[in-house]
């Protein structure tokens, strides 16, 4: 009796078990370690000793921080602001402007395809096009139009085609989201306001936008902490150059640790990231007014 | 006033209006009344603007509004849904239709409230919708539809989502209001008793077409044919096919299980020239006898229900055991019949309805 009732609490468990089993190997013990990693100095000889905060005080005094965090805060605020923005506007434009609901699916379809790219394709085609060489797509385009010497793109606007490249691929997630909510306002409500006199602009401020309010809270969030911790991009796209002019914090703690060995110093930058990356979302969520939004209602009669 | 003129309206194949045309005069209340998929919210959305017709006409005090925006059209309207505006609190949601006219922001508050105290629910006014209850959101969506003084309100099936009892309620509150602010207005409903409790007049369509235009008395006491006479009252008219039997300056219903002499003051109209009818008969227009009397009809007696008032009662018409003709009687609860109990039916002669089986047009 006993025993079966023993058997019958301990299923969840059971089921849960290989999960927190993977969990813990795969994400608790990585964290736990690095954290370990980034108060040693832990390098390319593979002998860890116990500096305590030496690591961060080396940060601190590192000359190429400084332009570091400025390019990473660049990149993260515009890339943040210009992918919700644009996921915003597709996401209006195919669902609620376009009134042929197959030409708006085709149309967010079609801006899908860049996110279904694998990162590796993707990147060629940008260096394809912004190739430095007089056969690159811009510089065709550019010295068509008079231009005599090929323009150095990657060079002269690295961290810009990086921002560009990252909206254009990122803003289909944010999009799908966005309209899949403007999808779920029900028809009435629309009515109901072309009814009262409202415009388009009007429906759009007063009726979609305060209904994209969790969707878009999420969007920021999830792509605050995406944008802090990428790098792909950047490495395959520029390795972060000229100099650091597109180094991101997340790829300066990749290079520390994977190009030079660094790995006590690696793992101390990537702390950093997390630390901004929590402060930052901890700040979002306070500015999207979290606590308002899982308010439960009142109901009475 | 308003004016439909030949009204149609197509989705694709399927053709939801034909020819619907309508006067409703200024301060009336109509109803349009009929069963899903008649047309009846169809043509309100029309009437708000929110569709445009295929062909025909429809007019605004002698204007033709075909083409003008529904917030051109001094309408106030109420959904089923009640379709209020989920992220403003009710004051805003009230001052919405205000704010689009570009009322300066004290004012248009001030008018919301006014409103809000009117439809009591002036304590509400800070809470959000998903805090109200069903007959609160109601309310709102009223008050809303009021706040700009429309012409014309627009009711689409405004209590179908409230509980029985709330409902009566609610459609007498709607009467009230409506008879106060003198304003014409429009509902649409499925609902006979909810049509016939708040409109001046009913339009009752099916099939995309208005059947009878009229009254809530002129729809149940002379209804045109055999679909309104169904539709109007609870519970429905007893319907019978029967033949048609002329014997000199006799005329006979005969049908399965009964035989009708109808009395030759009864005047029938002269066109029918068939031979195959349907008697209609309302369930308190029947008198259940328990003694055989001139021109009565047996039955056997097979369900007895009191509803309190009165009793409900179900019998099968004929002698023999092989009939399934049955109908519904409405009578006073002190008449006792048990089931099985044989009785005689006799009908009021002046209250019966006669139908073309064919066209289901009335000939009485």
């Amino acid at each position: 009796m006993n025993l079966a009732r023993l058997k019958k609490k301990s299923y969840p468990y059971l089921f849960l078990a290989p999960f927190a089993i993977l969990t813990l190997m795969f994400f608790v013990i990585p964290a736990l370690a690095t954290l370990w990693m980034a108060a040693t100095n832990l390098d390319r000889k593979m002998k860890a000793d116990f500096i305590g905060f030496g690591n961060f005080q080396r940060i601190f005094a590192d000359i190429n921080i400084l332009p570091i965090i400025k390019v990473t805060l660049i990149y993260v605020f515009f890339s943040l602001v210009l992918t919700v923005a644009f996921s915003l506007l597709l996401a209006i434009c195919t669902q609620y402007l376009v009134k042929n609901k197959k030409l708006g699916a085709l149309y967010r379809v079609i801006w899908l395809i860049p996110s279904t790219m694998p990162g590796l394709v993707y990147v060629v085609f940008w260096k394809y096009i912004f190739n430095p060489t007089p056969g690159g797509f811009a510089n065709k385009i550019v010295m068509y139009f008079g231009l005599e010497q090929p323009i150095s793109w990657f060079n002269d606007a690295g961290l810009l085609i990086i921002i560009i490249a990252g909206v254009i691929s990122g803003a289909s997630g944010g999009m799908i989201l966005f309209s899949a909510s403007i999808n779920s306002i029900p028809e009435d409500v629309y009515k109901a306001a072309r009814v009262d006199g409202a415009k388009d602009r009007s429906i759009i401020r007063d009726i979609i936008l305060p209904a994209l309010k969790w969707p878009i809270m999420y969007v920021t969030v999830t792509s605050t902490i995406g944008l802090f911790a990428s790098y792909n991009f950047i490495l395959l796209a520029t390795r972060g150059g000229p100099v650091v002019d597109t180094t991101t914090l997340a790829l300066y703690g990749y290079q520390q640790a994977f190009n030079r060995l660094e790995y006590g110093y690696g793992a101390a930058i990537s702390v950093i990231v997390v630390i901004i990356s929590l402060l930052l979302t901890l700040l979002l969520f306070r500015l999207f007014d979290f606590n308002k939004l899982i308010r439960p209602p009142r109901i009475e009669d | 006033m308003i004016k439909l003129e030949g009204i149609s309206k197509k989705f694709g194949d399927t053709t939801a209006l034909e020819n619907v045309s309508l006067d409703i005069k200024r301060g009336e209340f109509v109803a349009l009344l009929g069963p899903s998929g008649c047309g009846k919210s169809t043509t309100l959305m029309i009437l708000a603007g929110l569709l445009r017709p295929s062909s025909g006409q429809v007019y605004f005090d002698g204007k033709m509004v075909n083409n003008v925006e529904p917030k051109d059209r001094d309408i106030g309207m109420v959904f089923q849904s009640y379709a209020l505006y989920p992220h403003m609190s009710v004051i805003d949601n009230i001052a919405f239709p205000l704010k689009q006219r570009k009322v300066k922001k004290k004012e248009r508050y001030q008018k919301a409230r006014e409103i809000a105290a009117m439809l009591q629910i002036d304590q509400l006014t800070d809470r959000m919708p998903s805090q109200l209850s069903g007959g609160q959101q109601q309310r709102v969506a009223m008050a809303r539809a009021l706040a700009k003084d429309p012409l014309f309100l627009l009711l689409d099936e405004p209590m179908s989502n409230l509980d029985a009892r709330l409902k009566v309620d609610v459609r007498d509150e709607i009467r009230r209001l409506q008879l106060k602010l003198g304003i014409t207005t429009i509902i649409v409903t499925h609902d006979q008793e909810e049509a016939m409790a708040v409109a001046d007049k009913i339009a009752i369509l099916q099939n995309g077409k208005i059947q009878q235009y009229g009254t809530p008395e002129e729809l149940f006491m002379k209804p045109v044919n055999l679909f309104v006479a169904h539709f109007m009252g609870n519970p429905p008219m007893n319907i019978l096919k029967c033949d048609f039997l002329r014997n000199g300056n006799e005329r006979v219903l005969s049908g399965e299980g009964f035989v009708y002499n109808i009395l030759s003051t009864k005047k029938l109209s002269s066109e029918f020239k068939g031979a195959k009818v349907v008697l209609g008969a309302r369930p308190h227009h029947i008198q259940i006898s328990k003694v055989q009397q001139e021109n009565s009809i047996p039955a056997k007696v097979v369900l007895v229900e009191q509803l309190g008032r009165e009793k409900l009662i179900k019998v099968l018409l004929g002698d023999n055991e092989n009939t399934t003709n049955f109908i519904r009687i409405l009578s006073p609860t002190d008449l006792n019949v048990t089931y099985d109990e044989r009785v005689f039916l006799t009908l009021d002669s002046e209250a019966i309805h006669i139908f073309d089986e064919e066209t289901g047009k009335v000939i009485t």
